[in-house]
């Protein structure tokens, strides 16, 4: 059954079609053909779940039925509102946690010791608190999609070294790097210093954003405590 | 996956080490991110390719961090340092 109304009459066999039964008929179905009438409803639980992923493989998916329209809506739902069920509500809140965009908190796992002077040092990043769709390995982050992504930096460094001159802290990526110069205006060696940097950088899949410092002249001492944070996320 | 020399020499206009960054893309995003990338910047490289004392971005950045230290020695613009 296509429609959820029913015809006007029943015809029997040898029945005499008039006129009038004919346009009460075609009105009957000219007036109840209207979404209201048509009988697309699921008809459990199972079918009212049932999604199709319309671009699988990063190829179209089209359907072939309004049923098939329907379910890769719903595949979209699940997508944007990151629950199982496309239905599910958010428990009377406006708000919608996306699950799958990427973003990451790491922190190090242990103080990074004397750094080396003179060349680009990479920050290690040992703590992964969120790595949300898992782009991040390596103390590099890699983005998984073409886009502007927002980064920050705080990098905490001890035993400064005065005759440094200055300290400059980068943060990498494929395209460009952005850096934050520091310049040491001490007589004498200092205990610490936090350096903070944030940008909107430009990216393209597959690129990578990375923490780099350099200690610029002066001894090996500096230190880079476990205090230091990075983190970003997918804007656009 | 093959790439072409000009393919590769779009890479470098924008990337440091095209070699490092194809080979690590392909370990995480896949082909696609390779020619994504070579086709967003093929128009910019091919303007700027053959405009006097063009350099790839390894070249531009031999010695990225130069400029600091002339600041030490205060040569540099009363705009600032950066």
């Amino acid at each position: 059954m296509g429609a959820t109304f029913s015809r006007v009459k029943t015809w029997l066999a040898a029945q005499t079609l008039t006129a009038s039964d004919l346009n009460a008929e075609f009105d009957n179905v000219l007036n109840n053909f209207t979404p209201a009438g048509l009988d697309d409803e699921s008809a459990s639980d199972v079918a009212m779940q049932a999604v199709t992923d319309p671009y699988p493989g990063s190829v179209i998916s089209k359907p072939t039925s309004l049923t098939g329209e329907l379910q890769r809506i719903r595949y979209m739902i699940n997508q944007i509102i990151g629950k199982t069920y496309w239905y599910e509500d958010k428990g009377g809140s406006a708000q919608v946690v996306n699950t799958t965009l990427p973003a990451f908190l790491v922190t190090p796992a242990a103080e990074q010791t004397n750094i080396a002077v003179g060349s680009v040092v990479t920050v290690v990043w040992g703590t992964e608190i969120k790595d949300q769709a898992g782009n991040f390995a390596s103390n590099a982050f890699t983005a998984p999609v073409t886009g502007l992504y927002h980064f920050d930096i705080g990098i905490r460094l001890q035993d400064m070294d005065a005759a440094s001159g200055y300290y400059i802290l980068i943060l990498f990526t494929s395209n460009r790097e952005y850096r934050y110069i520091y310049d040491v205006g001490h007589a004498a060696d200092f205990l610490y210093q936090s350096l903070v940097l944030s940008c909107l950088a430009d990216m393209d899949a597959a690129d990578v954003a990375r923490v780099q410092i350099l200690q610029a002249a002066g001894t090996q001492q500096t230190d880079i405590a476990t205090t230091s944070w990075f983190s970003g996320h997918l804007v656009c | 996956m093959n790439i072409s020399l000009e393919d590769k020499a779009i890479l470098a206009h924008v990337v440091i080490d095209p070699d490092e960054w194809v080979e690590h893309a392909l370990a995480t995003v896949g082909e696609q991110a390779v020619t994504a990338k070579i086709e967003r910047y093929r128009a910019d490289y091919l303007a700027k390719k053959d405009l006097p004392g063009y350099q790839t971005r390894a070249e531009r950045e031999t010695n990225p961090y130069q400029e600091s230290s002339l600041i030490r020695g205060k040569t540099i613009s009363p705009l600032g340092p950066e």
